[in-house]
């Protein structure tokens, strides 16, 4: 029941496989908010093991886990979270981090989403006084989502978590995305969230589950969790449904990850010999492709409109820029075909314009 | 293990299942999930509301309720022990940022007279805090299932509205109230702003909830619910879940209710029990009771869990997964537990 035959908009909009749905359908359940499910327990349990954490909650959504964790960490309303601009708790979270977390975003312009340790050095020395915020929280994305899916070296989220700690300021990571990161670098899950204080991961995305986020970190963090998840509404009863599902994408969704990473690449490469395209190739990572248009006559609102007509959903971020995300539903055929209507996109304004 | 510590803990029934995992689904957070616009359209329908939002959680339905029909600072009128209050003070505190202005009716029941006691127990100046809310509850938990008489709904609406002041009703175990009193889930969605109801409690599915009213405060609720992070991807299993509870489930509480009361005869059967029958209005039967903790200790040895409400008193709640002899047998283990340790309880009604 899609209303789009192809859709690139998101990865989050995948439909659970019939496997998935029934190892669903035979899940043990038990009551969420008093600790009492057990297919709830278990994936915490191996989320905890994955990350090397000591303790992990099951949310609802990666956005709730974020909003937790900034109230966790914040300790004062004003304090402030620094964030590349393009972070989606600050582009696409309505007004979480001031009306739920009651802190300031402190943005960063970063490369792709990617900071470094020189552009937040400054507001992390920062003198403490009376009079200013307080830096609490660096909060970076694994991929960056709306910086084109890149992914956060190493060594580059090592430096960041060591400064940010050597002055009693927190990190967090939206890790959203963090297993294309995994499965593109080998680096493990736990290797990344080493130096975090509070880590999430997602499985509504690329590991093709219907819901679900779990947030982890230590036994205290975790403890203080639980308060915000009650207050925000995501105490459930009977979750195990969902949590079987988020199991089931851990066990068989990673592996399925490497191949819409090729169908990403691909996709772009076609996308780069289009004659209104502007594609660095080099900046497909992950599973995200965001690209720039100059179309004679049509703006990239224009372009996503035309491919709508034809069942193809993708994102036009502003007037010149689209982005596309590939995903576990998505088939060859659906890349030969986004490519063969937007070659049709192309070629047929021009014609139009021979004539007119 | 006869667990009858709330309805919250029923599990969704194979038949349930299966109808799960057939689901139709789409992402919720572009509005696209067939499954939970069918859900939403049939509760639209089902309760004669413009509007209906599927969430998480009926705490987070409550948050949501408060925060799109206030401004921070802005007062909401509540009896002291529903929900919103009793368990909610902190979240409504911080998230909604609402003044709690409670009252503690006799009967837990908000009449206008109350409400017009809390109108006037401060000086209403604008630069002070402006009542804008009443919340209501039914069936009221905190008074152990009782139904909110229709009446009283219907004269504290009529007189919300003209002090200028919203109503919601927590309908959390509305559907209870409803086949107890025969009164349509749209008449008393009628008397209500806004009302929520609850699919994971009697009704037996896993989860959710649904807010209901106009289209203008659902549209406000929406923004609300990114911000508590309760915009989320295929929740159509979930809708499909609470689709097939609301259609085939309601008119079973009707048996919890007779099995509560049937329980509530058996334990005015031991002597030493002494409890309001006629207090047994839905599926809960509340006993009070000294050393309630041992007392529930030794119920659960024998295999009968029991909820702790506060100290002293404890309750019995009845749900889906209960049967007629797990209440003869919950009686008996009361029963013995009781003669077993006499001279160490006591109870009253």
């Amino acid at each position: 029941m899609k209303k789009y035959k192809i859709d690139l908009f998101s990865d989050t909009n995948t439909n659970p496989s019939p496997e998935m749905r029934r190892v669903m359908c035979e899940a043990e359940v038990g009551n969420e908010v008093a600790g009492e499910d057990p297919t709830v327990n278990k994936l915490l349990e191996k989320v905890c093991e994955l990350l090397g954490k000591e303790a992990a909650v099951f949310l609802p959504s990666g956005t709730m886990c974020n909003g937790i964790a900034y109230r966790v960490l914040c300790k004062r309303p004003g304090d402030l979270i620094i964030l590349d601009r393009t972070a989606h708790p600050v582009t696409k979270s309505s007004g979480l981090i001031s009306g739920l977390a009651q802190a300031q975003p402190y943005l960063i312009k970063g490369d792709r989403g990617i900071f470094t340790t020189k552009q937040i050095e400054s507001i992390i020395t920062a003198p403490r006084g009376y009079n200013v915020s307080y830096p609490r929280v660096v909060s970076i994305e694994q991929t960056t989502n709306f910086g084109g899916g890149a992914i956060w070296p190493l060594e580059t989220i090592e430096e960041v978590c060591s400064l940010a700690h050597s002055h009693e300021v927190a990190t967090h990571m939206d890790g959203a995305r963090l297993f294309n990161a995994v499965v593109e670098t080998g680096i493990t899950a736990a290797q990344y969230a080493k130096t975090f204080d509070s880590i999430w991961i997602d499985f509504s995305k690329s590991l093709g589950a219907p819901m679900g986020a779990v947030l982890a970190g230590s036994n205290s963090f975790i403890d203080e969790a639980w308060y915000y998840k009650f207050q925000q509404g995501g105490g459930l009863h009977q979750a195990g449904i969902l949590a079987a599902a988020c199991l089931y994408g851990l066990d068989h969704n990673i592996q399925k990850i490497p191949q819409f990473h090729d169908h990403a690449k691909r996709l772009a490469e076609h996308l780069s010999e289009l004659s209104y395209t502007i594609v660095d190739l080099s900046t497909v990572e992950t599973n995200v492709i965001i690209f720039e248009t100059n179309h004679p006559s049509y703006s990239a609102f224009d372009i996503a409109r035309c491919l709508a007509e034809k069942s193809i959903r993708v994102l036009a971020i502003d007037k010149n820029h689209l982005r596309m995300m590939t995903h576990l539903d998505l088939t060859e055929e659906d890349i030969e075909e986004i490519i063969s209507v937007m070659r049709e996109i192309g070629e047929h304004e021009i014609r139009k314009k021979a004539v007119g | 293990m006869i667990d009858l510590r709330s309805d919250t803990v029923t599990k969704p029934s194979d038949e349930m299942r299966a109808y799960m995992v057939e689901a139709p689904v789409g992402d919720d957070a572009y509005g696209e999930d067939g499954s939970v616009n069918r859900l939403q359209d049939y509760c639209k329908e089902l309760f004669q509301k413009e509007d209906a939002l599927f969430v998480t959680s009926g705490m987070m339905a409550n948050r949501l309720a408060f925060l799109s029909q206030t401004n921070p600072g802005d007062e909401v009128i509540t009896d002291y022990t529903y929900h919103v209050n009793f368990f909610d003070s902190a979240p409504m505190a911080f998230i909604a940022k609402v003044v709690m202005n409670t009252w503690h009716t006799p009967d837990g029941i908000l009449r206008p007279q109350h409400i017009e006691e809390a109108l006037q127990s401060k000086q209403r100046y604008d630069y002070f805090a402006q009542p804008k809310l009443v919340s209501l509850e039914n069936s009221i938990n905190g008074w152990a299932g009782k139904i909110f008489p229709f009446e009283d709904i219907k004269a504290v609406y009529n007189f919300a509205k003209q002090n200028g002041l919203s109503v919601h009703l927590d309908g959390a175990r509305l559907f209870n109230a409803h086949v107890e009193t025969g009164i349509s889930l749209s008449e008393y969605a009628s008397y209500a702003d806004t009302l929520s109801v609850c699919f994971s409690k009697g009704l037996g599915a896993p989860y959710g909830s649904m807010l209901m009213g106009s289209r203008e405060i659902i549209n406000k609720a929406r923004r609300f619910r990114i911000w508590l992070g309760g915009g989320v991807h295929q929740a159509g299993i979930q809708a499909a879940a609470a689709y097939y509870a609301v259609t085939h489930h309601i008119d079973s509480l009707k048996r919890d209710h007779e099995l509560a009361k049937y329980l509530a005869q058996m334990l005015l059967d031991i002597p030493e029990v002494s409890l309001n029958y006629d207090a047994v209005e839905t599926n809960m039967v509340q006993i009070t009771v000294d050393n309630s903790d041992t007392f529930m200790d030794q119920c659960a040895k024998q295999g009968l869990l029991l909820f702790p409400w506060v100290p002293g008193v404890v309750r019995a709640v009845i749900h889906r997964h209960i049967t007629r002899n797990d209440i003869e047998k919950a009686a008996a283990i009361i029963r013995n537990v009781i003669q077993a340790n006499e001279q160490k309880y006591k109870f009253a009604g």
